[in-house]
């Protein structure tokens, strides 16, 4: 196997690689980067298992083959490189050789076949999706995701794809959110995946690195996404996700209408008092007003009034005050509308003009 | 890797394991249960490679009920990189002194196991030493133990049934392994080690029922050359050069060798001990060079004969303890230099 690679081009190609390339474990292997010749380029893959990364790039072949060589130290070794052609070689004792310039480098390999296999998928499958609107997607429901590793289920974002819609679900238990977006997705069938979390933020990298346009299918345990010059394999998580719609309350009798950036400077004056532990805050609500309350025990109380559209029977409620904050913080300047049922039922969260964003955070007692 | 149909001396073992292969269906939780060294870990390995088999999936008839050993699964769990198989044993963690699976362990596990496979229909874990679990981690282990996500199969191992919680065994099927009888595994010593009939016989009453310990006999005459020349070295060589013997078998490859030569060395001294009490060869170890023994013997006094025997007996328990070769192999060979 012989190749000659830009040292730039090669160099964000080995960047992409070493990200998602694990070093611990059982299998040496997996700190390694597969390259392979592909007609008039090269394919470099890394993996942890968990997240599969194919990239690839321009390269002239002299002779075709692939080979197995520490990702990390490669990235090392060609981050240092002068910009010029690089050439990679593969001697018959299996040792990968490096010249650049005058430096020479010779590297240990591991036997190419030993490799994880990149999930093979089928292009015809691909369903195109919008680029801009998934990572809208992923920044409205990551930050629900739990991190609690006992519960692997809630610790990704559910991705489900109908033939006209769209969803992204979060949850950790206290909190969720939920998005659908519509557009025409020729599914044969529904699809219901979980997407780890460590994996929803390597698909945020690979979207950002994409020009408008992705592409997606399920293979096997794998949801693929593609990009011009990338490929990302996910493996999904096992099991079902919780059944989020039962959590989504039905009917309200009180609705506040709220000024987005005023809530948010009322909640962070009022937040400084909170309960350390707990993190919750008292929001009373009547005709007009909105009173936010809290008590910090010892330390002392806080407290803030702003003026609000409000319907219903007067009510008391208590949130964590960090949740509250979170969720708007992804949302854009203007009006949020809290719906309540009761102090005890989920309040949910929309922007008026967005059916289908929905926040729900569960209430604390009081 | 051993295939099943190469391991002796466990067929009632063999007989579940292979009817859980297809046709069969095997269940979700396995405990391997018998003396150390007769070939639990070996069929585990097995079991799980004849699961992940394509023909075994396929189930051709030419290698039904085992792993072919030349497909993409077999290759990789030869190479240790099957993605989808996870060896698990307990380890020195930081800050303890023992071995242990803890708590951290089966947490790895168990996200690990929150994934579907990764190319195989099913992933398949084996928990190596399960004696060695603290209840901690046996507790955290019991809901995955239970009810493992997706078709995954786990295979406990234990030498002891009795110190497993009870919750745990409830939750496996048992399968018992039994020391190799002694004429299973003189025969296969002669047909599989090449050992001639009084080296198989030896050999086998020898290994307790184990075919691993059994096949360290094999070339136990090079151990024992090697530790006849380091004793003359002692007797002869600098002090430097017996710290260059001693270095060597400091090296990480050489580590095991030199818990072999420790025993060996202590088997000639014992030796030397009984020609200069008893004067007679017939109770020696090492009749074969009872000549040689006697030379030896020669150069040493009964004192210093057992003041070595016992540094020997030391040594061999401060390498239990991991006291590094080093140290343990220099300390004898000066000892026994300077008499």
């Amino acid at each position: 196997m012989e190749f000659t690679i830009s040292r730039d081009e090669f160099f964000k190609a080995l960047q992409h690689a070493q990200g998602v390339v694990s070093s611990k474990g059982q299998m040496p292997i997996l700190a390694n980067a597969l390259i392979e010749t592909e007609g008039s380029g090269v394919t470099i893959f890394s993996t942890n298992l968990d997240i599969g990364l194919r990239g690839s790039h321009e390269a002239k072949v002299s002779s075709p083959g692939k080979v197995s060589v520490q990702a990390k130290k490669l990235h090392d070794i060609v981050r240092e490189l002068p910009s010029e052609d690089i050439l990679v070689k593969v001697d018959d004792d299996g040792r990968c050789r490096l010249t650049c310039g005058k430096s020479k480098f010779n590297l240990a390999t591991i036997n190419p076949d030993e490799f994880p296999a990149f999930p093979d998928y089928d292009q015809s499958r691909l369903i195109g999706l919008d680029a801009g609107m998934l990572a809208e997607m992923i920044k409205k429901t990551s930050f629900a995701i739990s991190q609690d590793e006992t519960r692997m289920t809630l610790n990704g974002a559910l991705f489900e794809v109908s033939k006209t819609k769209v969803r992204m679900v979060a949850t950790d238990g206290h909190r969720l959110a939920y998005v659908e977006r519509e557009g025409a997705f020729g599914v044969s069938e529904d699809m219901k995946v979980i997407i780890a979390r460590k994996a929803i933020s390597e698909l945020s990298r690979l979207i950002g690195e994409a020009d408008g346009s992705l592409k997606f299918c399920l293979q096997d345990n794998h949801i693929i996404f593609v990009s011009d010059s990338m490929v990302l394999a996910i493996r999904l998580i096992e099991g079902a996700y919780p059944n989020y719609e039962q959590v989504i309350p039905k009917s309200f009798d009180r609705e506040a209408t709220i000024d987005t950036s005023e809530f948010v400077h009322s909640l962070r004056r009022v937040a400084t008092l909170a309960d350390e532990k707990s993190h919750m805050i008292r929001l009373s609500f009547s005709s007009d007003k909105l009173e936010l309350i809290s008590e910090g025990g010892e330390i002392g109380e806080a407290k803030d009034e702003m003026a609000v559209q409000f319907q219903g029977d007067d009510v008391t409620i208590g949130l964590n005050v960090e949740y509250v904050l979170d969720l708007l913080n992804i949302l854009d300047d203007g009006n949020v509308v809290f719906k309540m049922q009761d102090q005890l039922s989920p309040v949910m969260a929309q922007p008026p003009d967005d059916a289908g964003l929905i926040f729900i955070i569960m209430p604390m007692r009081l | 890797m051993t295939k099943l149909s190469e391991i002796i001396g466990q067929a009632a073992a063999l007989t579940v394991l292979k009817s859980a292969l297809p046709p069969g269906k095997p269940v979700n939780s396995y405990l391997f249960v018998g003396p150390e060294g007769v070939g639990k870990r070996t069929a585990a390995l097995a079991f799980a490679n004849a699961l992940f088999c394509q023909s075994s999936i396929n189930n051709d008839a030419c290698e039904a009920n085992d792993a072919c050993g030349i497909c993409v699964p077999c290759v990789k769990m030869k190479g240790g990189s099957f993605p989808d198989f996870k060896f698990i044993k307990p380890t020195i963690h930081k800050n303890k002194t023992k071995e242990e699976i803890n708590i951290e362990d089966i947490r790895e596990l168990i996200a690990s196991l929150a994934y579907k496979p990764y190319e195989a229909e099913r992933k398949i874990v084996i928990l190596d030493g399960v004696d060695q679990m603290n209840t901690q981690a046996a507790n955290a282990f019991l809901k995955t133990l239970e009810e493992p996500p997706g078709d995954t199969i786990l295979i406990l191992i234990a030498a002891n049934l009795n110190t497993q919680l009870p919750t745990i065994i409830s939750r496996c099927q048992i399968i018992r392994f039994r020391p190799v009888p002694f004429g299973e595994m003189t025969r296969f010593l002669m047909e599989q080690r090449g050992m001639d009939e009084n080296q198989a016989r030896l050999a086998s009453a020898l290994s307790k029922g184990s075919p691993g310990m059994a096949d360290m006999f094999k070339d136990d005459e090079k151990v024992r050359a090697e530790a006849i020349g380091m004793l003359e070295s002692s007797l002869s060589a600098s002090v430097g050069a017996l710290y260059n013997i001693a270095h060597t078998l400091d090296k990480k490859a050489n580590r095991k060798r030199a818990d072999r030569l420790l025993p060996a060395l202590q088997e000639l001294i014992r030796d030397m001990l009984v020609v200069k009490l008893a004067g007679k060869y017939d109770n020696l170890i090492n009749k074969d060079i009872a000549v040689d023994i006697e030379k030896a013997a020669r150069n040493y006094s009964v004192r210093e004969l057992f003041k070595s025997y016992d540094l020997a007996d030391e040594m061999i328990s401060a390498r239990k303890w991991n006291i590094n070769p080093l140290l343990v192999m220099s300390l004898l060979l000066m000892e026994m230099r300077e008499k």
